[in-house]
C-alpha cells in the first residue's frame, strides 16, 4: 500500500496540469474544444481515483 | 458562497462536541496555517456557479464588479479579523455556548431552528445547483418561473427531489464521508472554477480586457433587453460581497472556528475563502454567462422567453462532463452537512428522538424549497436575507463582551440570573429583524443594504433591554 500510495501522490499532482493546460491551449487555439474536453474528464478522473488513495491516509 | 462553512475539522469541531460547553484549553489551539488550509477549501460551493452570473444577469458592469468585488471582501476579511477573533480569542467559546449564556437555553433552542429553516433553503438552493446539472445530459433544463414558488417543468421537479432525497439520505449516514470527499475535491474544483473563466474567455474570443468589456457590455444589455432595466453599481456590490457571509462575522457564527486560534493573525485566513471563492469563482462563473449570451443566446432563455442563468448549463457549454461533475459535486458536498446541520437544529427541538429524524425533517424541508428554481434565482437577495437575520445575534454578542460592564448591566445574564430565556435578547433580535423582513419581502429592498442597520440597532436595544431589565444596580 506504501508504494502505491507513493505512486498515486505525484500522478495525482500532476494529473491537475491536465485540468489546467488544455484550458491554456484552447485558449492560444493550439487545440479544439473536444480535445480539451476529453483531457479534462482525464484529468477528472486520475485526480479522484489517486487522491483518494493517498488524501485518505493523511 | 457558501457559504456556509462546510470542514471536516472545523464541523467535528463546532458540531461533534469538542470543548462544547468548556473554554478551548491551551494545548488544543491551533496555529494560522491550520485555519489558512480550512478557509481555502471554503467558499467554492455549488451555489457559486449560481451567483457569480446574477451579477451580470442584474446589470453589473465588469469594472464594478471587479473593484466591487475586491473592496466588499476586504471589509469581509477585516470584519472576521476584528470583529470575531478578538472575541472569540478572549472567550474561547462556540456561538452556541456563548448565546446560551447570554439568551438561555431556551432562547438559543429558538435561535438553532431559525439557523436550520434558513439552512434548509440554502440547501434547497444547491440541491437546485445540482439538479441542473444533472438534468443537461437528458436534456432536461431547468425553468425558472414567474412565481417565487412556481415549478419548473416536471421532469425537473423530479430530479430535484430524487437528488434531495439522495443526498439527505446521505446525510442521514453522518457528515464524515462527505466532508472526506469535499477535502479530496477542494483542489480540484478550485482549478475548475478557474479554468471555467479561461475557457469561457476563449469562447467568446476576448483576448484582451477591452474586447472583453465590450462582449460584457453586450451581455448586460441583452439581458436587459429582455429581462427589464435593472441595476446593480459598484457600493451594491461592495455591500454584498462584504455581508454576504454576515451570519459568521457579524453574526459571529465564526466564534465557533477562532475559537482555537492560537494566534490573531489566524483572523486574515477567511481572506484565501474569499479570494478564491467569492473573488475569483464569481468572476469566472459570471464569465461563462456572458459567452453563452455572446456564441448562443437563445441557448440562455426560457420558455417565457427571459434570460435565466442555468448553471448546469453554463458549465457543460464550458467544461463538457467536467463541468457537470463538478457542479453535482460542488452542490452535493455543500447542501450535505447544510442539511447534517440543519437537522441537528431541528433535533434539539426533539432531544429523545433519533439523530435521524431531523436530518430526515431537514432534508425533506430543502428538498421542497429545492423543487422551488426561483428560490435560488435569489440567492443574492436570500444570502443578505440570511445575514440581516442571524447577524444582529453577533451585535448581541459584542455588546455582552465590550460593553456590559461599562454600562452598568449583567454581563452573561442568563448565567448570573439562571435563566434559560432573557427576553432582553429576543426584543433586541426580533425588533429590528421583523421588520427588515418585512422590508424585504414586501417593499423589495435589497436585503444587504439592512444587514447593518439591523445589527446597530439590535446592540442599542440590547443595551437598552439590559440596563432595564438586568443593570448591576438592580442586582444589588
Amino acid at each position: 500500500m506504501k508504494t502505491l500510495i507513493a505512486i498515486a501522490k505525484p500522478v495525482s499532482w500532476a494529473s491537475l496540469l491536465l485540468i489546467v493546460v488544455p484550458p491554456l491551449l484552447n485558449f492560444n487555439g493550439s487545440i479544439d474544444s473536444s480535445l480539451m474536453n476529453q483531457l479534462l474528464l482525464a484529468g477528472t478522473v486520475i485526480w479522484f481515483v489517486t487522491a483518494s488513495l493517498w488524501m485518505k491516509s493523511e | 458562497m457558501s457559504n456556509v462553512h462546510i470542514e471536516e475539522e472545523a464541523l467535528e469541531e463546532i458540531i461533534g462536541g469538542e470543548y462544547e460547553r468548556e473554554p478551548v484549553p491551551k494545548n488544543a489551539l491551533k496555529g494560522p496555517k491550520s485555519f489558512w488550509g480550512m478557509y481555502a477549501g471554503e467558499h467554492a460551493a455549488g451555489t457559486e456557479f449560481m451567483i457569480g452570473p446574477l451579477f451580470l444577469a442584474a446589470g453589473a458592469s465588469l469594472k464594478d464588479l471587479m473593484f466591487g468585488l475586491l473592496l466588499g471582501n476586504i471589509l469581509a476579511v477585516l470584519t472576521w479579523r476584528y470583529l470575531v477573533v478578538p472575541i472569540a480569542m478572549n472567550r474561547r467559546l462556540t456561538l452556541y455556548y456563548q448565546l446560551e449564556k447570554i439568551a438561555g437555553g431556551n432562547m438559543v433552542k429558538f435561535y438553532n431552528v431559525t439557523n436550520g429553516i434558513l439552512f434548509c433553503f440554502l440547501a434547497g438552493a444547491m440541491i437546485t445547483v445540482s439538479a441542473s446539472a444533472i438534468g443537461v445530459p437528458f436534456d432536461i433544463r431547468f425553468e425558472v418561473p414567474e412565481a417565487t414558488f412556481g415549478l419548473s417543468g416536471a421532469a425537473f421537479s423530479a430530479i430535484v427531489m430524487i437528488v434531495g432525497l439522495v443526498i439527505a439520505a446521505v446525510a442521514v449516514g453522518g457528515y464524515q464521508r462527505v466532508a472526506h470527499f469535499s477535502n479530496i475535491s477542494a483542489p480540484w474544483m478550485i482549478l475548475v472554477f478557474a479554468i471555467c473563466g479561461v475557457v469561457s474567455l476563449a469562447q467568446m474570443d476576448a483576448h484582451s480586457f477591452e474586447r472583453l468589456e465590450t462582449i460584457w457590455n453586450e451581455g448586460v444589455a441583452f439581458v436587459q433587453n429582455t429581462n427589464g432595466k435593472e441595476s446593480f453599481g459598484f457600493w451594491k456590490i461592495v455591500i454584498f460581497a462584504w455581508l454576504c457571509n454576515a451570519a459568521m462575522h457579524f453574526g459571529m457564527a465564526d466564534l465557533s472556528i477562532f475559537r482555537f486560534s492560537a494566534s490573531k493573525s489566524a483572523g486574515w485566513a477567511p481572506s484565501v475563502g474569499m479570494f478564491l471563492g467569492h473573488y475569483m469563482a464569481w468572476i469566472c462563473a459570471a464569465l461563462m454567462l456572458a459567452a453563452v449570451i455572446a456564441t448562443q443566446p437563445s441557448a440562455t432563455m426560457n420558455a417565457a422567453g427571459k434570460v435565466q442563468a442555468d448553471p448546469g448549463f453554463l458549465a457543460w457549454n464550458a467544461l463538457g462532463w467536467t463541468g457537470i461533475i463538478c457542479v453535482v459535486i460542488a452542490g452535493w458536498t455543500t447542501a450535505n452537512p447544510t442539511i447534517y446541520r440543519a437537522g441537528l437544529a431541528f433535533q434539539s427541538l426533539f432531544p429523545n428522538q433519533h439523530r435521524a429524524t431531523g436530518v430526515i425533517l431537514a432534508g425533506i424541508v430543502a428538498t421542497i424549497a429545492g423543487v422551488f428554481p426561483n428560490l435560488s434565482a435569489q440567492l443574492l437577495g436570500f444570502v443578505g436575507t440570511y445575514g440581516m437575520i442571524l447577524g444582529p445575534m453577533g451585535a448581541i454578542i459584542f455588546v455582552n463582551h465590550y460593553l456590559a460592564k461599562r454600562l452598568g448591566f449583567l454581563e452573561d445574564p442568563a448565567v448570573a440570573k439562571k435563566s434559560s430565556f432573557n427576553l432582553a435578547v429576543l426584543l433586541a433580535w426580533l425588533i429590528p429583524a421583523v421588520p427588515g423582513l418585512w422590508l424585504i419581502l414586501s417593499k423589495g429592498v435589497f436585503a444587504a443594504y439592512l444587514v447593518i442597520p439591523a445589527w446597530i440597532a439590535s446592540a442599542i436595544l440590547y443595551v437598552i433591554f439590559g440596563k432595564l431589565m438586568f443593570s448591576n444596580k438592580n442586582q444589588a
